[in-house]
């Protein structure tokens, strides 16, 4: 999570046009990277160059490079922000770090914060998860439609196997239809 | 924790300065009648000015300090006030307070204003003289109730007494900067006038003169003086209602400004009857507008309520002075309501910060320390000192352990945090300026100026021989030394530490087996008393 701190007196600053400089204390206002869950704070700065991929942003007159990319899951009617992936997804828009700061959900949608675009065929699964699901659920969400995959191939491989290993022949018999039997 | 969880703990830890009023018709007059909007027309202003008649002064002639005329809106530089409320506050000198029942006219005062059907009673007040005084209740148009209070006070040289019937008209949340302050000198009383005409007039739509201000407080002699008082470091009374109980508190408030009518002694009271009635039905219409206005114009035009009354957060920019050092102006009526606010986010600050030290959590942390920040900028009252200290204290404590500040971090934060608690030290609540002074001589240390460190350490036992048990209790605290141990045994731990980091380790020795007797036979234990320990242990 990236939080607009002041590196002095601690304020934070939710609101998205953060000054440089404190107005409490004048003290240098960061984006925080914050480590939930840890004995000690360890704060690193957000949009590290490695965050940065080779896209433009996708608001208009935006030239800005891409961090972050939104896709739009109509079922659920939900939007999932997640970094960009360094493969342009066909069904995502690219956003610089301040247009990503800037976006909101429209009304009756819902913003959701993950760590990985999903798959638009995993359209009806994002919109079940929570807001704000952790990389896990995506991890169990590919791991589903592998499984789903795998087991599609598997019984049709196992049906035409099955098919294959039949008697279709009709030894010279006429018969409008016959029932096959397994080969000995 | 996700953004929404920290966007919900965000917003139980941010204070609000609002209030919902909406004017209503008091005394067959229109709801528009007592209202801000009208105090502030120009027309009323100048209607104004004939009501009180006799020689006025503008605004430049009045505020000489140039740091402020410059500062003079356009539409204030013609501002004009009746002399007779210019310094009005004259009305006091060569007088001193009286104790209510001390004086026949005041227990008199009080038996016409029951006969009139009004409920008062008679309380010490919390201010050093520890005089009884007279209070009642009385409410705005909504209904919310509000505190008038008579005091008795005797002329030294005639032996005469008066009555000085008011209410807290205006409390700044913070100690005012400028000094002459132009609120106090010229734009209170500017914007009083107005109010008071239109409260006192017999036809406050029609903005009418007729009758004339005598003959409304019933013409049998001068009307009562109209007068303002500014009163630093005040004890506010307010009256609480929980569950139909009413409870009346005194509450710690900056700087007030007192709004009221001074009643000459007089030999039968018949006479200013009609002009008591008069008096506090006008206070309470008076109280209304000022509601009105902070409740409804809190725009950025010249109708705003804080510029209006020349607000220190009006006219200081951000940056002038720190920022937990400007004020604003509520009104009294309201105090109690603004001050709820600032005691509920810092009750939440309270428990928040249990979880953070619990799962030692540094985002929880750095929400606390929002709160506090908060309160510090934008709350009033009694737990703003508590809030202060609170802040500095886990920046100091727990900036390195939990936040996981470097070193150069922690030394940035010194200046910021002595400051805050320099301010602190004004403010006798709780015992919280001798808790700042501790906390201060810790933070010297911490940048390793001794002398400096014990500067605070005595100034802070100093605060601790003061007789303050008279002071009220908060909702969070209370000014009785022996039930809040901590404050003196820090003071005097550190003291013990200075000295032996002078090298004189017998003398600090004998004072941590001091503390730590004193600490045994209350049971305590602390920080403070690992640290006396400590010195007691080296050879």
């Amino acid at each position: 999570m990236s939080t607009p701190v002041c590196t002095r007196c601690q304020k934070i600053y939710s609101e998205p046009n953060f000054p440089v400089k404190c107005v409490n204390c004048g003290g240098d206002v960061k984006a925080l990277g914050i480590k939930a869950n840890t004995s000690a704070a360890q704060s690193l700065n957000s949009n590290s160059a490695s965050d940065f991929v080779n896209r433009e942003c996708f608001r208009q007159g935006c030239h800005g490079l891409a961090t972050k990319s939104i896709k739009y899951f109509y079922t659920g009617k939900e939007i999932v922000m997640a970094p960009a992936p360094k493969i342009q997804d066909r069904d995502a828009q690219d956003l610089c770090p301040i247009h990503a700061h800037e976006f909101k959900a429209p009304n009756t949608w819902t913003l959701v914060q993950k760590t990985n675009l999903p798959p638009t065929i995993g359209s009806n699964q994002a919109s079940t998860q929570t807001p704000q699901s952790n990389s896990d659920s995506s991890f169990g969400v590919i791991v589903l439609v592998i499984i789903f995959f795998a087991s599609v191939i598997f019984l049709g491989w196992e049906l035409l196997s099955w098919l294959f290993s039949l008697d279709w022949s009709n030894d010279g018999q006429p018969m409008r239809f016959r029932i096959p039997v397994r080969r000995r | 924790m996700n953004a929404k969880e920290m966007q919900a703990i965000m917003k139980v830890l941010q204070v609000s300065q609002s209030y919902d009023f909406k004017p209503k018709s008091r005394e067959n007059f229109s709801a528009s009648a007592f209202t801000f909007k009208n105090a502030t027309a120009s027309e009323t202003s100048l209607s104004s000015l004939e009501w009180f008649g006799g020689a006025t002064t503008k605004s430049d002639k009045s505020l000489k300090n140039p740091k402020i005329t410059s500062q003079i809106p356009s539409w204030a530089a013609s501002a004009e006030v009746s002399d007779v409320l210019l310094g009005s506050d004259k009305n006091f000198t060569g007088s001193t307070q009286v104790s209510w029942s001390g004086s026949l006219f005041a227990a008199r005062f009080a038996e016409m204003l029951n006969s009139l059907g009004a409920s008062t009673q008679l309380l010490v007040s919390p201010h050093p003289e520890q005089l009884e005084v007279l209070v009642g209740i009385w409410q705005l148009s909504n209904g919310q109730p509000f505190v008038i209070v008579g005091e008795a006070w005797r002329n030294s040289k005639t032996g005469k007494d008066f009555v000085y019937w008011h209410f807290d008209a205006l409390i700044h949340t913070r100690h005012f900067h400028l000094d002459p302050n132009p609120a106090t000198e010229f734009f209170a009383p500017y914007l009083f006038q107005s109010i008071a005409f239109l409260s006192e007039s017999s036809n406050p739509d029609r903005r009418s003169l007729t009758p004339t201000r005598e003959e409304v407080f019933g013409g049998d002699g001068p009307a009562p003086r109209l007068v303002f008082q500014r009163q630093k470091n005040h004890f506010h009374a307010a009256m609480t209602v929980n569950e139909g109980v009413q409870e009346l508190w005194f509450i710690w408030a900056a700087e007030a400004i007192r709004y009221g009518y001074i009643f000459d002694e007089v030999k039968d009271l018949a006479v200013i009857e009609v002009a008591m009635a008069t008096a506090t039905s006008a206070i309470s219409k008076a109280a209304d507008i000022l509601t009105d206005g902070f409740s409804n114009y809190r725009g950025n035009d010249d109708s705003n309520f804080q510029k209006v009354t020349f607000a220190d957060v009006a006219i200081l920019e951000e940056g002038q002075v720190a920022h937990f050092e400007r004020g604003s102006f509520v009104p009294g009526p309201l105090e109690i309501n603004m001050d709820s606010q600032s005691l509920f986010v810092y009750a939440n600050c309270q428990e928040v910060n249990q979880q953070a030290m619990g799962l030692k959590n540094p985002e929880l942390l750095r929400l606390v320390l929002n709160g506090y920040q908060e309160i510090m900028s934008k709350g009033s009252g009694m737990c703003l000192p508590h809030a202060m200290n609170s802040y500095v204290y886990l920046m100091q404590n727990y900036g390195g352990l939990i936040l996981g500040l470097s070193d150069e971090e922690r030394s940035n934060f010194h200046d910021y945090g002595a400051k805050i608690l320099t301010y602190v030290t004004t403010i006798p609540v709780d015992l919280q300026d001798a808790n700042a002074y501790s906390n201060l001589a810790l933070l010297e240390i911490g940048r390793k100026r001794y002398k400096e460190a014990l500067d605070a350490v005595n100034a802070g036992v100093a605060i601790l021989k003061e007789d303050r048990l008279h002071y009220p209790d908060s909702a969070v605290g209370n000014s009785r030394p022996l039930e809040n141990p901590y404050i003196k045994l820090e003071l005097f731990s550190t003291k013990a530490e200075l000295i032996y980091r002078s090298g004189e380790t017998a003398k600090a020795k004998e004072l941590a087996q001091i503390i730590l007797e004193e600490a045994n036979s209350l049971d305590y234990s602390g920080a403070e008393i690992e640290k006396v320990k400590w010195i007691l242990a080296q050879p």
